[in-house]
């Protein structure tokens, strides 16, 4: 019975990833990864738990390149990554947000200027439900009555399916909330975004990362939750969203995300502590430039987040300059 | 020889008490040192807040002649400047007061000689309105810089914001400019004759990215109760407030471009007093109304039953009065800190604290004040003509024991709560630390995982020592101590992922079951001995008779799951979570309490069971004998003599089980939602003080409120856990007197 289980399990891994394989491409614009010599070092990474596969994937990669390089990855959340920036503990800080105008204040403080902000890849945030649930589309303002117990959208309080048009069993059934731990930049995204800065129900169970999302999610049919559209599973479904009621419905899909009728996507960072008019240590540049590369950008599509286009990306470059 | 001996172990025995007694000492120094540790982090949150006079200096005569229309300073009270009604902005050094720059303002209208008001909308920008009616907007811009030789110089700059600018619009006595969000622009009139007029200028872009763009100007026809004495606009242009002389409040939707709607008309104070001043509070949804009397009082919109969809202000929280006329509220742009000035005073309040945090008293009456960007420095300009700036110092205005221990109306809130929500992205967000929703979810948690764990424990080490064959004692106990060794993140990884699921699905079992299995063993024990002469049972050795147990629960477990599926039809409906919710209202939560009872349970088995079954197998031997030989029986003899007599040690064994329980973090971290929740039910999950702290530590600012809030519930943690402990000390030294004699 227990192997069974582990057999099925290991399927549905698999049929998982298919399913993920999205028909996203890399902008055939963006310039491929050009190695330079000299590069080597100590290189740390504090910050969000988002982007923590990403950066797992691209220090493989970069290692690949640079065998000298020793790259260290610490993913709890994104409010860790300002402190770790400050201190100097890390020289990335990868966030799923951008720093609050108090963070940057910390950094300007102890360091006299301000942190430079590179966007690395766009992440849509999804709204999961468990894959028998059938509803059809829901509102940002839907979502806020859902989750919050502010109401700061305006609307009722929603707590029973049956309120949101879905019938048969589930109907009757209340609502079970799943999301993010309040370190995460993904709480409060939503939290900004979609419950206009209301608070959420005491209810709502916070999970420490976004994979126990998805999975208390696929395990609990009357379930809804939030988390990164890259975790999702064969056993949850992302339901589509519109902002305002009776609003444009838009899949979570990379056209979506790029034309900005999807209305929960985002810009994910890595902050470094750029002196102007000097150059990034060699590593950690090289190590953005590699991200920004065409391979970098192929390992974000592989990892389920959405790609930066080219003209995206030249931005960022220039940032680095 | 043999002397020598004994003189020897004497000094042995010396040594000994003496590195015992070290050792004690070194125990509680460092539990004592650990405490202070934790306090010295927590205490600061109870600091009182400090204003110094950082800089008090004459304005030149040239500046003092002029209307002086704003002041303003730099964070680190190091400069300072004034705005005069020719539009410059003077910029001085502190504290020596030297003129170090001129600037006049960059975008003058056109045909704009004099400004009239000037008003500040935080950051450092100011709305200038002209004599024209024309509002131009700047950004005063300050900073200082340190080089290389650590002297600091200071630059400043008074840049123009272009997307705020309207043309000429006649005489106006005062006025508000706001942008809105990606519509465009707005600004509201004071015209002579306590008359109110708001203009909209729409810019809308189509596909091509053509702009459109539209005037829309319309006054407001509501009849005003009294006399315009005050009138504040939100940061986004979306709310319109107005205050009487007869303490009126009236407040008006005016997002639509070409209407404003009048939401609440209201008597703020009952003695009719003026409302003199108005100021939205951080956030903007509060709105602060100080009055003739001195009396300060924050309003938001509440829903209320009968109101239907829109929200009626209501009065929230009454802060202490000033004595004096409230001339100026200045809200602080980072906490909801309100600064009140009247004529003799200066006043520091927290809005949802309600704490009075400072009071600076004047000697001369203040004409113009402002606070700096983030908050930490004052300026104000007296009629004297004497500049002064203070730097202001207030640690942490929004805890009080009120809000880590009380109910707190928060904004936005529908009525006082004790809410746990410590965080957000973004700067204006307020955080709401009540510590009781986390003390209820550590006692919830400990005391289901008790109710679960202490009867089975105490019960197994009973049946262990007193009636199961030593052989397989000796293999028993080590594999239950082994359960011990199972690291909790293993326990809580799964019961949050494998065990909540499985209970979801089968509740009624599980309650069936804790009915049916007792009840089928009550059943066997009644027949057991007519059982036993005919069956295979006969060879069962003493203290083996538990092996026959097995199929039995194992029988009541498959009888618990048959009858659950037919209760369920024929009682609930069909679906007993279902039932819970619409017949009871109780709702039924994937992670709940029953799942962190088992699992916290599970983690406190061991402990309680081997320690209680060592006191009781301590119990002398000489005890049980007699008592069998008085022709007791075994269970009498375990039950009326054994326990007893071990009720000290088994009483230290719950209560270590107890304090493991209270500190457990893992389990209760991934095994429950983290739901801050206050409720006893079954069914729902909870938040514990550790797992909080788990949880929060990484992401909170080191020596902020919330760093500060965690350390303060550490503390109190370590204070639950050297109540009780103490106390099962002390029971436990009277159980030993009364039980222990023997």
């Amino acid at each position: 019975m227990f192997k069974k289980s582990i057999l099925t399990a290991a399927v549905l891994m698999v049929t998982a990833v298919a399913a993920q394989a999205s028909p996203t491409h890399v902008d055939a614009n963006i310039k491929k990864y050009t190695p330079t010599a000299g590069v080597a070092g100590n290189l740390g990474s504090i910050g969000s738990d988002t982007l923590n596969n990403l950066m797992t994937y691209w220090a493989e990669g970069f290692k690949k390149k640079y065998p000298n390089v020793n790259i260290q990855i610490e993913g709890k959340g994104s409010s860790t990554a300002p402190p770790a920036l400050i201190a100097g503990t890390a020289q990335l800080a990868p966030m799923s947000r951008e720093m609050k105008s108090s963070e940057i204040e910390e950094f300007q403080k102890k360091h006299g200027y301000k942190p430079t902000k590179i966007g690395v890849a766009l992440d849509s945030l999804a709204v999961f439900v468990n894959k028998d649930n059938h509803i059809k589309s829901l509102s940002l303002d839907k979502v806020d009555a859902i989750f919050s117990k502010t109401h700061k959208r305006g609307g009722a309080d929603i707590t029973t399916w049956g309120q949101l048009g879905v019938t048969g069993k589930l109907a009757e059934k209340p609502i079970s909330l799943y999301g993010r731990n309040s370190a995460s930049g993904t709480y409060g995204y939503f939290k900004e975004h979609a419950m206009g800065k209301g608070d959420f129900k005491n209810s709502v169970k916070e999970q420490p990362g976004s994979a126990s999302v998805v999975e208390g999610v696929a395990k609990d049919i009357a379930a809804i939750g939030y988390s990164g559209i890259g975790y999702a599973t064969s056993g949850v479904r992302a339901v589509p969203l519109s902002n305002k009621e009776g609003g444009k419905v838009a899949e979570a899909t990379y056209a979506n995300v790029l034309n900005g009728s999807y209305p929960l996507s985002r810009m994910l960072y890595i902050y470094v502590a750029k002196k102007p008019g000097q150059p990034l240590p060699k590593v950690v540049e090289e190590f953005l430039r590699y991200a920004l590369s065409k391979e970098g950008q192929e390992i974000v599509v592989k990892d389920g987040y959405d790609p930066l286009t080219a003209k995206l990306i030249d931005a960022q470059l220039k940032e680095l300059k | 020889m043999k002397k020598n001996f004994t003189d020897k172990s004497r000094r042995n025995d010396r040594i000994a008490e003496v590195l015992i007694r070290i050792g004690g000492v070194m125990v509680i120094i460092s539990v004592v040192w650990i405490l202070v540790m934790i306090s010295q982090v927590a205490l600061p949150l109870f600091y009182p807040a400090s204003a110094k006079i950082a800089a008090s200096v004459k304005l030149p005569a040239t500046i003092s002649n002029s209307k002086i229309l704003a002041v303003g300073s730099g964070e680190n009270q190091q400069g300072a400047y004034v705005l005069d009604d020719s539009g410059t902005f003077h910029f001085l050094t502190v504290p020596d007061g030297t003129l170090s720059a001129s600037i006049k303002a960059p975008n003058i209208p056109l045909g704009a000689a004099r400004v009239v008001s000037a008003e500040y909308t935080g950051k450092s920008d100011y709305n200038l309105l002209w004599d024209n009616g024309a509002i131009s907007s700047v950004a005063v811009e300050m900073s200082s810089s340190r080089d290389a030789g650590g002297k600091v110089s200071l630059s400043h700059d008074v840049s123009a914001r272009d997307e705020l600018v309207f043309a000429a619009a006649g005489t106006v006595v005062h006025s508000f400019a706001r942008l809105m969000e990606g519509q465009g622009t707005v600004r509201v009139d004071r015209l002579v004759g306590d008359r109110l007029r708001v203009t909209h200028q729409l810019v809308e872009k189509d596909f091509l990215g053509n702009e459109k763009r539209s005037n829309n100007s319309f006054e407001i026809s509501d009849p005003l109760p009294g006399r315009l004495s005050a009138v504040a606009v939100d940061s986004k242009g979306h709310y319109l407030y107005a205050g009487t002389d007869t303490g009126w409040l009236l407040r008006w939707d005016i997002s639509e471009p070409d209407q404003a709607r009048l939401l609440d008309n209201i008597q703020v104070s009952v003695d009719r007093q003026a409302i003199t001043s108005l100021a939205l509070v951080l956030g903007d949804v509060s709105v602060a109304v100080g009055n003739a009397k001195g009396a300060l009082s924050t309003w938001f919109p509440v829903k209320l039953a009968g109101s239907g969809e829109d929200r009626r202000l209501i009065r929230i929280h009454t802060l202490r009065p000033t004595g004096g006329q409230a001339t100026v509220i200045l809200p602080s742009p980072r906490s909801k800190t309100l600064i009140t000035l009247d004529d003799k005073e200066i006043h520091a309040d927290h809005m949802t604290s309600e704490r009075n945090l400072l009071t600076i008293p004047l000697s001369t009456p203040i004409v113009k004040a402002a606070l700096s960007p983030k908050g930490n420095s004052l300026c104000a300009l007296d009629n004297a003509g004497m500049l002064k700036v203070w730097k202001l110092d207030i640690p942490h205005p929004e805890i009080s024991f009120g809000t880590l221990f009380g109910k707190v109306w928060y904004e936005g809130y529908d009525k006082p709560e004790y809410a746990w929500q410590s965080s957000a992205a973004n700067d204006d967000f307020e955080p709401k630390m009540s510590l009781v929703p986390l003390m209820f979810g550590t006692v919830k948690a400990t005391l289901f995982a008790m109710m679960f764990a202490v009867p089975l424990a105490i019960l197994a080490a009973l049946y262990t020592s007193q009636f199961m064959s030593p052989k397989l004692k000796g293999r028993i106990k080590p594999l239950v101590e082994i359960m011990a060794a199972i690291p909790s993140v293993v326990i809580g990884f799964l019961a949050g992922l494998w065990l909540a699921p499985l209970i979801d699905k089968s509740i009624l079992t599980v309650f069936l079951s804790i009915v049916l299995v007792p009840l089928l063993l009550l059943i066997t024990i009644f027949f057991w001995k007519r059982i036993k002469i005919n069956s295979l049972l006969q060879r069962l050795t003493r203290g083996q008779e538990f092996v026959a147990m097995i199929p039995l629960v194992v029988l009541g477990c498959y009888l618990a799951f048959l009858l659950s599926g037919i209760a369920e039809i024929h009682l609930f409906a069909g679906d007993f979570k279902q039932w819970l919710f619409s017949s009871l209202g109780v709702r039924y939560d994937q992670r709940n309490s029953i799942i962190i009872a088992i699992a916290l349970g599970f983690a406190v088995i061991p402990i309680i069971f081997t320690i209680a079954e060592d006191a009781i197998s301590n119990v002398p031997r000489n005890l049980t004998a007699a008592s069998l030989a008085l022709g007791a029986s075994r269970w009498q003899t375990a039950w009326r003599v054994v326990l007893p007599s071990a009720l000290p040690g088994v009483f230290s064994a719950v209560m270590i089980g107890f304090g493991r329980a209270i500190g457990e973090t893992m389990i209760v971290l991934m095994a429950t939602g983290n739901t801050p929740i206050l409720s006893w039910s079954l069914f729902n999950g909870l938040r514990s003080l550790s797992a909080n702290i788990a949880v929060e530590i990484p992401e909170a600012p080191v020596f902020s409120s919330l760093y500060r809030v965690l350390f303060l519930s550490a503390v109190l943690l370590f204070v639950f856990t050297f109540i009780i402990n103490s106390v099962a000390e002390v029971l436990r030294q009277r159980f030993r007197k009364k039980y222990g004699r023997y």
